[in-house]
């Protein structure tokens, strides 16, 4: 064998133009393909994770089911659909989102309204880490598990069965543990944690997080989403001050 | 087909992991990708993962090296002279064979710990087990030569 290959890795005349030109083309379509982004944006409609397939078929889209926090009268409402095992989603609440509702939710006279929207992607773990958020809104706790949720998810979203782990997430926040584990055992939350996927994919949600301003689609393709989010929010209240209060059209699909 | 053909497939099939290897990695510094999970989010769970760095450096830095390693070996395993030389096919077994095995490892972690399966890294894995494939022939060679 290897004298032969060396025979014929020797010989002068060779018959293998297929190889260039097969070459030349891997190089062509690999090029393509890098200068495209791999085909990003290509990736069809998300998975949902079995539990809430049980539930997804019967429900119905509903906004009433989103979690807010800030005035009922704050005169820009910000929708945040998300999915809690999604690392891109741990990033904006870390910062981007963390900020904004410290500037712009949680102050005096708070200029807008935050509501969070579960859209399940498919991560396996995400149904249980968002009824964990959901049983502790019931005690009036969801934004504190939602975001330690979020900020241990690395804790959590790659176990097996993060049970433990979510529980002591939901724990540290100050859960009354009977009654929170009540509501999971039941899975309480999870036709609001449906009606609210549905309510994402009425809106053409399709990844998370997707962020919408008074109803507009914000694109968080390319931009530092902190600024950005924080530009639109002054424009809004900009326009919403020299009395043109209409949003301007989306920027671009989820 | 022929033992020339044989190096010359690996050559391929190491320049289309090369290319594949290269996305992971640009991903993985923050040069392609938005904001988002969407249906891809396997990959973002992998490529999100502690595993998805190997000594400090993205798993798919290591992946475009190994594959610049195979295009360059076997490219020259075609070459007139330097092809015959005995190195080459000690170098192309070797590499095949940490490949496979750094690929299985890969596998399982994304299968049994991760629990979440990238195309991505399915598709490199197809390549690396096809460039294994395409390596018998060198093992064969070295065994016969002792």
């Amino acid at each position: 064998m290897a004298r032969k290959m060396a025979q014929q890795t020797s010989a002068p005349a060779r018959k293998n133009r297929w190889f260039p030109i097969a070459l030349v083309a891997i190089v062509a379509v690999g090029g393509y393909w890098l200068f495209v982004g791999g085909g990003q944006g290509d990736s069809g409609p998300p998975a949902t994770h079995p539990d809430l397939l049980e539930v997804l078929a019967e429900a119905e889209a509903d906004p009433s089911v989103g979690v807010a926090i800030g005035p009922e009268s704050a005169p820009i409402t910000i929708e945040e659909f998300y999915d809690p095992s999604c690392p891109h989603c741990a990033t904006f609440a870390g910062f981007a989102g963390k900020l904004l509702r410290q500037n712009y939710v949680e102050t005096a006279n708070a200029p807008v309204r935050w509501v969070s929207y579960d859209y399940m992607v498919g991560f396996p773990n995400s149904v249980a880490a968002s009824l964990a958020a959901r049983c502790a809104g019931e005690q009036g706790l969801y934004w504190p598990v939602h975001d330690l949720i979020l900020s241990r998810q690395t804790r959590w979203y790659q176990l097996a069965d993060p049970g433990d782990a979510i529980a002591e997430i939901a724990g540290q926040a100050g859960v009354d543990a009977d009654a929170w584990n009540a509501c999971m055992r039941e899975r309480r939350p999870l036709q609001d944690i449906a009606r609210s996927h549905q309510f994402g994919v009425s809106r053409g949600v399709n990844s998370t997080p997707t962020i919408f301003v008074d109803g507009v689609l914000v694109n968080l393709g390319g931009v530092e989403p902190y600024a950005h989010i924080e530009g639109l929010i002054q424009a809004r209240l900009e326009a919403l001050a020299s009395g043109s209060d209409a949003p301007e059209s989306g920027e671009g699909a989820p | 087909m022929s033992a020339l053909n044989w190096r010359r497939g690996i050559a391929l099939l190491a320049l289309a992991g090369l290319f594949l290897s290269t996305y992971l990695f640009l991903y993985a510094l923050g040069y392609y990708g938005e904001l988002a999970c969407g249906a891809g989010g396997s990959c973002d769970l992998v490529q999100g993962s502690r595993w998805a760095r190997f000594l400090g450096f993205p798993v798919a830095g290591w992946g475009v090296g190994w594959y610049v390693a195979v295009f360059g070996v076997s490219m020259l395993g075609t070459r007139d002279g330097i092809g015959a030389a005995g190195w080459i096919p000690r170098v192309l077994a070797l590499l095949a064979l940490g490949g496979l095995a750094f690929t299985i490892y890969l596998t399982a972690l994304e299968l049994w710990v991760i629990h979440a399966i990238c195309r991505w890294c399915v598709g490199s894995a197809v390549i690396t087990l096809g460039i294994f494939l395409l390596t018998l022939p060198e093992f064969r060679a070295l065994r016969r030569s002792g």
